[in-house]
């Protein structure tokens, strides 16, 4: 709810501003009679009158710029979508945003590492982030209770956390007074959840929250949770939590391909660790024949590297039940023994079912090891070892 | 008399005054809602007064303001949405901002702020782009090329058929830049390659030719490849490449008096015949006999097998067979 | 595999309760006596347990034994292998468990019989042994070698050829020949291994010497002396060990030629013979080629084929060879061209690793012994990946710490 209402905003303003010209108008008329009773206090005309502030009058002034130049944008947009597609030789009305993102790809190839450093043409709404709209009236005045404390909306929340806590804990005391207890089958399943991030906490706030708030925010939280009937506040604690996704059921698991003797197989390239780097194939109904690079296990002399080879397997149980076959290139034995590990770990995945993948993951077995050799630094004997101290 | 009139001139002075003033004021409370409303337009853009006690300094001397030509709107505005893109971009150029009508943006920011723009935007040029390329205009050149190209010769639909009726293969690059001359030294070199199974040889001519031509031969794609670039024209070294080739297969024909005098170390391949390998075989197998009776030579799949053993190099099928032979020669019963 | 090294952690508890278990296990000789008793109480159980047999001499092996265990008695193991033949490792295996136990395995097996059905009256056959480090080749030599013992055969056996080549014990330049090296005391040391091996047998035959050898002035042996004397003269006077040696040679060869005498060559590391040099230095600070050592030519000279009645058994190894060398198992390879003429027409014999019989048969072995337990279910599949098979592997995983 980033208050991308600047428009929206505007027409709010508006009617306040419509408001205070009526009210304008009705004080001039109203405060007539008090004329000539006025002309003794000599009391200065602008206390009387309803004054747009300048604060107020910036945030039009500004208001007003972006409107015009969202609209200048958004026209250069509509125009450039057409020009892209008359360039590419397609219909501009069935132009879609996957087509000119496609268009550019094509137009400007940059290789880029960063997609988000790519060339792109975006409709404004995407390329420019919203901005807060006006917190306060025309006189100056805020609308909100906690404008002074500079981030209203965040103590805003932390109030209503506190009053809904407040709220439980009479309700528990009643509660108790009736004898009922809490429904331990509704009680918050937190296990699948997480606290809003605060990165995601700020953009729902429109606000920049430091580091400490956002912990108050947690533990506060956290607290509200905690109460035995936190489930009659259940609405209101699931807007600030998000759902933890499994990470194994976020990971495509790959399909496996039949071969030419109709075994399944699976084959993961780019199989990294250290320097070396391994594409592993892995083929279903098999005896347990290892191959690397042409050579069965005894391509590795060190036991503990042959070992790294076969936890993948013994740890699925299918030590025996598939053949490997693996190509790796670079770096020494244990990091091509790790590069094939985790090769092997993966392609496993289309053989095993979900909760030995999960099992998998917990072990560690699927996820990437991004260790790489530290460099040396001068004056010192290594990466970290100094040099012997020596006094003289 | 005098002093009486002054009394009086000033008194009615006095009156006066008191009397403008008093309308003054009822001026003043009648006007009171128009000098509100000017009041708020002075207020409009009214800021804070200075209050200049001293005497205000002497205006600075305005600067000289450097006069420049107004920046022309860009030249993409004018473009009309259906013009002929082609036209206006015609072939390879870097980017340009002003011709190009996109609004496109380029750059990594912070969270919370627009990519820099099309404008003064290097990133946008370093990119290769293609605009000169885009369908339309690939399709509109094929058009444009259609008219010069004749139907493709009959025999030579497939690849194989073109390797087979033109064996050998010509390669010469060239260069195109934008410099002030327009030779570039690498064009003269010209590669010749030609499959080797293309030629006819006998084995003698075979492994002449094979020395003759040294490293040029690739075993392993059974290509011959000559390079010449020792020549300044193209012409020249394309002639001397060809030379060359004739020349090598002729002379590999011809065996001078000096090559009878090949030893075994200069052989190319194992032969059985020429080795030691026969005469321990014929010693084990005449073991006993006389030196009259008729000597039994070793069977030919041994002969084989052990040329096979040290020509093609070991493997376990190579020495599989060669064990079966060797058995079978000296008689040894095989385990089953 | 954390699972699996704590196991194996625990198999080497047990190991050194093992070695700390018998006292007098000390030395082989404290083991004999003990050995000779074991036998009769086993001899029971010995057919119960599937993975041995009760045939203890190999010529009774056939392929009904095939993957399973043979005890050599003790007193024939310290006459055949008392100077070496079986790989150090492998003797401290046999120490810890008290018993040398061989398993038959094919190659051995095949090797037996050609030797069985062989034409002796034809020029010896060459078999040479080939395979991956540590499959077994010396072992497989060592089942040849006991058989050759127990049917009457004279061994020419140098249990590791590589060791004159590599760690002489000492050198000297030889006094016959100008420019070749001696090795007397490694000279010595295989008289005296070939006479313990033979005694009973040279006892026996009484073989006599064909011609004179005049080592000195003062020093010879006549024509009719016996074989024994010789050898003993070489032991004696180290000095001329290996002339003796090549003397003795050649008279076997002759003797045996002449159907005197059945003669099995056993040759491990062959191929060091044919290295391209040698770790010795002349006395121009030049690396020696092997053929410049006097005790390489009676041992190429024994490997021809110009005699009869008997067999020859070498093995070639990458391990015999140095950094560089030990590209490929192949035997071509480690010849090299010289070593392959030399020896051609040969019949390489195969070692490979364990197939899944002979695998499981060591396991149980191991189990029996109480050298491993097997408390973690999939332990044998484990051992099995990690060593693929390869038998030397599969003793060093296991191994005590």
């Amino acid at each position: 709810m980033a208050l991308r209402v600047l428009g929206l905003n505007l027409i709010k303003n508006n009617i306040n501003l419509l408001q205070n010209a009526c009210r304008i108008n009705a004080t001039s008329t109203t405060q007539a009679p008090y004329c000539n009773q006025v002309t003794v206090h000599a009391a200065p005309a602008a206390v009387q009158k309803q004054k747009v502030s300048k604060a107020m009058k910036a945030y039009l002034e500004r208001a007003r710029e972006n409107d015009e130049f969202m609209k200048t944008q958004d026209l250069d947009f509509q125009i450039g979508k057409r020009h892209l597609a008359n360039m590419m030789g397609a219909d501009p009305e069935t132009f879609t945003q996957q087509d000119i993102d496609d268009a550019i790809s094509y137009l400007f190839p940059s290789g880029l590492f960063d997609k988000r450093a790519r060339p792109a043409m975006k409709s404004p709404d995407e390329v420019f982030p919203a901005r807060k709209a006006a917190e306060f009236d025309e006189t100056g005045r805020p609308f909100h209770s906690m404008f002074y404390t500079g981030k209203p909306n965040f103590f805003q929340l932390l109030h209503d956390i506190v009053e809904e806590t407040n709220k439980l804990y009479d309700l528990e005391e009643r509660m108790l007074r009736r004898g009922n207890k809490p429904d331990e089958n509704q009680k918050i399943e937190m296990a699948g959840f997480q606290m809003l991030p605060k990165d995601q906490l700020e953009v729902k706030l429109v606000e920049t929250i430091a580091d400490i708030e956002y912990s108050n925010f947690v533990s506060s939280m956290e607290r509200l949770i905690a109460s035995p009937f936190s489930y009659k506040s259940k609405n209101f604690i699931e807007r600030y939590l998000k759902p933890l996704i499994d990470q194994s059921k976020q990971l495509e698991v790959p399909k496996p391909k039949i071969d030419e003797q109709g075994r399944q197989y699976i084959t993961t390239y780019e199989c990294l660790r250290k320097t070396a780097r391994a594409d592993v194939t892995v083929r279903m109904p098999g005896t347990g024949k290892i191959n690397i690079n042409g050579k069965d296990i005894s391509y590795f002399d060190v036991e503990q590297c042959r070992e790294q080879l076969l936890f993948p397997l013994q740890f699925s149980g299918l030590l025996g039940k598939v053949d490997v076959e693996a190509n790796v290139a670079g770096g020494g034995s244990s990091g091509q023994s790790g590069a094939i590990r985790w090769g092997i770990a993966m392609s496993l995945r289309s053989f095993v079912d979900q909760e030995m993948i999960e099992s998998m993951r917990l072990a560690g077995l699927l996820t990437r090891d991004y260790r790489r050799r530290e460099r040396k630094k001068f004056g010192q004997e290594g990466a970290r070892r100094k040099y012997t101290w020596k006094k003289r | 008399m005098s002093a009486n009139l002054t009394r009086w001139l000033e008194r009615s002075l006095h009156n006066c005054h008191a009397t403008q003033s008093r309308t003054a004021l009822r001026l003043f409370s009648g006007q009171q809602q128009q000098q509100q409303q000017q009041q708020q337009e002075v207020e409009e853009d009214e800021e804070f007064r200075v209050l200049n006690l001293r005497a205000v300094k002497k205006q600075v001397a305005a600067r000289r303001e450097i006069k420049r030509d107004p920046v022309p709107p860009p030249r993409s505005n004018r473009m009309a949405v259906d013009q002929d893109w082609t036209a206006a971009w015609p072939g390879p150029r870097s980017f340009h901002p002003a011709s190009v009508p996109l609004p496109l943006r380029q750059g990594y920011t912070e969270r919370g702020a627009a990519a820099p723009s099309k404008f003064a935007n290097a990133e946008l040029m370093k990119i290769p782009n293609f605009l000169h390329l885009t369908p339309p205009a690939i399709r509109q050149q094929c058009e444009a090329i259609k008219q010069f190209c004749t139907p493709w010769p009959k025999g030579l639909e497939t690849e194989e058929k073109c390797k087979h009726h033109f064996p050998v293969e010509v390669v010469t690059t060239d260069f195109c830049h934008s410099l002030p001359t327009i030779r570039n030294p690498e064009a003269r070199r010209v590669t010749v390659s030609l499959k080797l199974s293309e030629l006819k040889f006998d084995a003698h001519a075979k492994d002449k030719f094979l020395r003759l031509v040294g490293e040029r031969y690739n075993q392993e794609t059974d290509v011959l490849t000559i390079v010449a670039d020792r020549c300044p024209m193209r012409k020249q070294n394309y002639d001397y490449a060809l030379y060359l080739l004739t020349a090598c297969y002729h002379e590999s024909f011809i065996t001078e008096p000096w090559e009878e005098t090949k030893s075994e170390a200069d052989m190319e391949v194992y032969h059985f015949e020429r080795n030691k390998a026969k005469l321990s075989a014929e010693a084990i197998l005449n073991w006993n006999e006389a030196a009259g009776e008729t000597k039994v030579a070793p069977s030919q799949g041994y002969a084989k097998s052990v040329e096979q053993l040290i020509n093609e190099g070991e493997n376990e099928y190579n020495i599989a067979k060669y064990k079966k032979e060797v058995l079978k020669m000296l008689n040894i019963p095989v385990a089953n | 595999m954390k699972m699996f090294r704590k196991h194996v952690g625990s198999i080497s508890r047990i190991s050194t309760q093992l070695q700390r278990g018998p006292p007098t296990v000390g030395s082989i000789a404290g083991l004999s006596t003990e050995a000779e008793a074991a036998p009769k109480q086993e001899r029971v159980d010995e057919k119960i347990t599937e993975f041995r047999t009760a045939i203890t001499n190999p010529g009774g092996h056939s392929p009904l034994q095939i993957a399973k265990f043979y005890t050599i008695p003790a007193e024939e193991k310290k006459r055949i292998f008392g100077g070496g033949g079986l790989p150090k490792q492998y003797e401290l295996q046999i120490k810890t468990f008290t018993e040398a136990c061989l398993m038959v395995r094919s190659p051995a097996l095949e090797l037996l019989q050609y030797i069985k059905q062989a034409d002796l009256s034809k020029p010896v056959v060459r078999y040479v042994l080939y395979g991956e480090n540590g499959v077994g080749k010396s072992l497989t030599m060592a089942h040849v070698l006991h058989y050759g013992a127990l049917h009457d055969f004279l061994l020419v056996h140098v249990p590791w050829a590589p060791n004159w080549m590599k760690r002489p014990k000492e050198t000297a330049n030889a006094t016959g020949q100008e420019g070749f090296i001696d090795l007397p005391f490694d000279a010595a040391a295989w008289l005296v291994h070939f006479k313990t091996q033979n005694a009973q047998l040279l006892q026996k035959l009484q073989l006599k010497t064909s011609k004179d050898y005049v080592w000195s002035k003062r020093e010879s042996t006549p024509t009719g002396s016996l074989l024994t004397e010789l050898v003993e003269h070489g032991i004696a006077r180290i000095k001329y060990a290996s002339e003796t040696i090549a003397a003795v040679i050649s008279e076997l060869k002759q003797l045996s030629t002449a159907g005197q005498c059945k003669v099995m060559v056993a040759i491990d590391g062959f191929n060091a013979f044919f290295h391209p040099e040698t770790r010795i230095f002349s006395d121009n600070k030049q690396r020696v080629t092997p053929d410049r050592i006097t005790l390489t030519q009676p041992f190429l000279n024994i490997t021809n084929y110009d005699w009869t009645n008997g067999v020859c058994i070498l093995s070639v190894d990458k391990i015999a060879m140095t950094e560089g060398y030990m590209e490929s198992y192949m035997p071509r390879y480690l010849l090299g061209k010289d070593g392959f003429e030399h020896l051609d027409p040969f019949v390489p014999v195969h070692v490979d690793n364990y197939t899944d019989k002979e695998f499981t048969n060591y396991i149980s072995y191991y189990v029996d012994r109480f050298w491993i337990t097997k408390t973690a279910p999939d332990l044998e599949d484990q051992l099995k990946f990690m060593s693929n098979k390869n038998p030397y592997t599969l003793m060093q995983l296991v191994r005590g710490l």
